[in-house]
């Protein structure tokens, strides 16, 4: 049966089963004289009556399903906390109710436990064991439709959840959120298959083609497909449908022209990414990068201008310095490499020894804080405020970090909720193992994703260490090279300047009606950065005494 | 038991001195960089000549384009005994940055000037005392009551300011010449009309001008005809269509 004709049936059914149900508890009181509860129904507002309608339809559905096998007390009981949607006392009933009756080993039962797990907040236990069901089709729809409904699209249990998709899955829960599961999980270097597969089961210009797209262009480009990784971004610059910002797609596209060779077109795309998005700075530095690669050092000097402006410590990596002094050195600027040698241990050490304490235990106040912020809001580098100089220059937009926050955020409430229902099992029906095991499974696992949370942190400060220590020895290396060239300088400068070694700059604004100042002092405007332009006049010559 | 906690010792003492010798050894690493002065003396000797620009885009294009601005002005000088104000509207046609021509309009508005109304009160108090054969003078006043300009705006001077950390206004300094007719209380006059404004572009369709000109025109007294010179200082918000 289809997924829309199961709904159709379920909303048929519903309305059926409305019309005949004549909210049988009340009823019974209203036999026996008590009219209390009646009165407090017709206060009730439409949605609560709605919900209320459901539940009783819920309860009855279960009755039919059940039969007369089992207790029966024990079963009213649990559908009278259905109707009044007691979820978690309803969950606490569950094994009284149905223990060791044929229908516990259906289906249908272990759907109604998942169901009532969710509703009580045990959400990810809930859907996993909902998972677990080998032949979905056998579920009652009605049951699934109430699962649809208090686990959305957009609810994080979905991203936290281990589920074990089948295409029965997919065709009660719809492509998108299989591809979201699926490419949520994914390694790009070994599931090229996997992606072709699903961008052909996903329909065109829909979301989730969009965001298959998306990973198959990552995982064309990390298994040496460039070409094809090209087809895919250009489509989806084109989409209407984007699972990324475009500025992310021309960054994209930027990087698999410069692996290429396309430099011309890589700074082109760069250019492309705007200033107040968060890949600006990233677009920048590969600027730069295409520049030198072009034989243009003075162009690259011009952007890295930009990128080692004091506005943007803590948010520029050490390559940014690193692409300058070279861009100075290849000039002859050496009054300038001297410069940005000198200044480079000023900007990174402490920075370096920090990030390295942080990445051999990241647990503190501070990155709490941060964890706890990427969980809730898109957050921005100055948000984080002055501390965030001693913090990994890319945690406020590290989707990975953001993924593991979310999952640590969704387990920990939830331990806390089996906790309670823990205890309230104590209470309310004895000691149910099921409840000490769910607690224990989900501390565990909330603790694991605390872990794995912190360990981010810990693994994004290693790699800018490993990427700083890198940068330091290639500066030593320009350094060596400065000594070299500087010891040299009598026999490699030339007595005159050609027409043909003077570099003119073509950075800053294409437009025709430009604005252009001289730069003659420190101060930096907001505006004219990324529209910096560098002549060299006289490289590599002798100063006339 | 005794030894298995002295290697235990022994290889957490390693690893923690190994980490300190890390952190020692980027730190030093770090401090030997650039530390070498008599390079830096040396590299001073080759120069590159560079230099440095900021080249950026205009925030609002001027290329064939039209702007209205409504115009309020005070003249100086002329008459002496009547002081003119002005509303008015410009329309402009920028056709490049550099250049514009636009046309301009004004109705004034006059009143005596202090002068002007002890006068006017003399030979009032003068009427009063005699007023069969009154003996006070009354001046001969003559002034505009309206305007229309042709003007030309060259604009060789561009730069940009900082309000007050809030926003960056790029403007333009320019020179404006024009003639027209100026429509006096004794008939229709020719005039000239050259200055300097200063333009803000405020916003891609918002501006604001200030300028100082010069006018020249002349004006029919019963004495004859007197040249006058008179200095006007108008402020317009412009909107860019």
């Amino acid at each position: 049966m289809s997924l829309i004709s199961r709904l159709l049936l379920s909303g048929l059914f519903a309305v059926c089963l409305n019309s005949q149900l004549a909210w049988a508890e009340e009823d019974l009181e209203g036999l026996l004289g008590g009219t209390e509860q009646k009165a407090k129904t017709e206060k009730l507002s439409p949605e609560e009556v709605l919900k209320r309608k459901n539940n009783v339809l819920l309860a009855e559905t279960v009755k039919t399903l059940v039969g007369n096998s089992g207790s029966r007390t024990e079963q009213n009981v649990f559908y009278r906390y259905v109707e009044s949607g007691d979820w978690d006392k309803a969950l606490l009933q569950y094994s009284a109710a149905f223990g060791a009756t044929p229908f516990e080993r259906s289906e249908n039962a272990r759907a109604l436990q998942s169901l009532l797990m969710v509703k009580s907040g045990l959400s990810v236990l809930g859907m996993e064991q909902l998972f677990s069901i080998r032949d979905p089709k056998k579920i009652h729809f009605f049951i699934l439709s109430q699962i649809k409904e208090v686990a959305p699209e957009k609810h994080p249990v979905w991203k936290v959840a281990t589920l074990g998709w089948t295409e029965a899955w997919s065709e009660i829960f719809g492509m998108g959120l299989e591809v979201r599961s699926k490419t949520g999980q994914i390694s790009y270097k070994k599931s090229l298959e996997l992606l072709k597969d699903l961008e052909k089961r996903t329909t065109a210009d829909s979301a989730e083609r969009g965001l298959v797209e998306w990973h198959l262009a990552l995982a064309y480009s990390l298994n040496e497909k460039p070409t094809e990784a090209a087809k895919v971004i250009s489509g989806l610059l084109k989409a209407k449908q984007s699972p990324v910002s475009e500025d992310l797609l021309n960054l994209t596209a930027a990087r698999l022209l410069y692996q290429n060779g396309y430099f011309d077109a890589a700074i082109r795309y760069n250019q492309k990414v705007s200033k107040a998005g968060d890949y600006w700075l990233e677009a920048q530095e590969e600027m730069a990068w295409a520049f030198i690669r072009k034989g243009e050092p003075q162009n690259a000097l011009a952007v890295t201008k930009t990128l080692t402006q004091p506005v943007f410590k803590g948010q520029v990596g050490a390559e940014s310095h690193f692409v300058q002094a070279l861009a100075q050195l290849k000039v002859c600027d050496y009054p300038g490499v001297v410069k940005s040698l000198k200044l480079f241990p000023e900007l990174f050490k402490e920075r370096t020894v920090s990030l390295k304490k942080l990445s051999q235990e990241a647990s503190n106040p501070l990155v709490a804080k941060v964890v706890t912020d990427v969980r809730d809001k898109k957050i921005k580098w100055e948000d984080l405020g002055k501390d965030a100089f001693g913090l990994p220059r890319w945690i406020h937009r590290d989707q990975k970090l953001r993924d593991f926050s979310v999952a640590q955020g969704v387990l920990e409430s939830e331990s806390q909720v089996a906790e309670l229902l823990y205890s309230k099992s104590l209470a309310q029906t004895g000691l149910q193992a099921t409840f000490e095991k769910y607690k224990s499974t989900l501390l565990t696992r909330a603790q694991t994703a605390r872990t794995a949370t912190f360990g981010r942190v810990e693994e994004l400060a290693k790699t800018e260490v490993q990427e700083t220590e890198k940068i330091l020895a290639k500066m030593h290396i320009i350094e060596a090279e400065l000594i070299q060239q500087v010891s040299m300088a009598e026999k490699l400068t030339k007595a005159e300047v050609k027409k043909e070694d003077i570099k003119t700059g073509t950075t800053g604004s294409s437009n025709k009606d430009v604005l252009k100042f001289k730069v003659t002092s420190d101060e930096v405007w907001f505006d004219e950065l990324s529209n910096f332009q560098v002549t060299v006049k006289k490289a590599c010559q002798k100063k006339k005494e | 038991m005794k030894s298995s906690q002295f290697l235990f010792t022994i290889a957490v003492s390693f690893i923690l001195s190994s980490v300190g010798m890390a952190a020692e050894n980027i730190e030093s690493d770090f401090d030997s960089l650039g530390g070498n002065a008599v390079l830096l003396e040396k590299a001073k000797a080759l120069n590159p000549e560079m230099e440095t620009s900021v080249v950026q885009s205009r925030e609002v294009n001027r290329r064939n384009r039209f702007e209205l601005a409504p115009e309020f002005s005070g003249s100086f000088g002329g008459d002496t005994y009547v002081k003119t104000q002005g509303l008015g509207i410009s329309a402009y046609y920028h056709i490049t940055p550099r250049w514009s021509v636009g046309v301009k309009y004004k109705t004034a508005y006059n009143k005596l000037t202090a002068e002007g109304e002890a006068m006017a009160e003399k030979a009032y108090q003068d009427y009063i005392k005699n007023p069969k054969s009154p003996e006070a003078n009354m001046a001969d006043l003559n002034y505009p009551l309206s305007e229309t300009m042709a003007v030309v705006n060259w604009y060789p001077i561009y730069g940009k300011i900082n309000l007050l950390d809030a926003k960056v206004v790029q403007f333009d300094t320019y020179l404006l010449a024009g003639s027209g007719q100026v429509q006096l209380k004794s008939g229709s006059t020719n005039s000239v009309i050259a200055g300097v404004g200063i333009g803000f572009w405020l916003t891609p369709k918002i501006s604001t001008r200030f300028e100082m000109l010069y006018q020249s025109y002349t004006a029919r007294y019963y004495s004859g005809d007197k040249k006058l010179d008179l200095a006007v200082a108008g402020a317009q918000m412009g909107w860019l269509l």
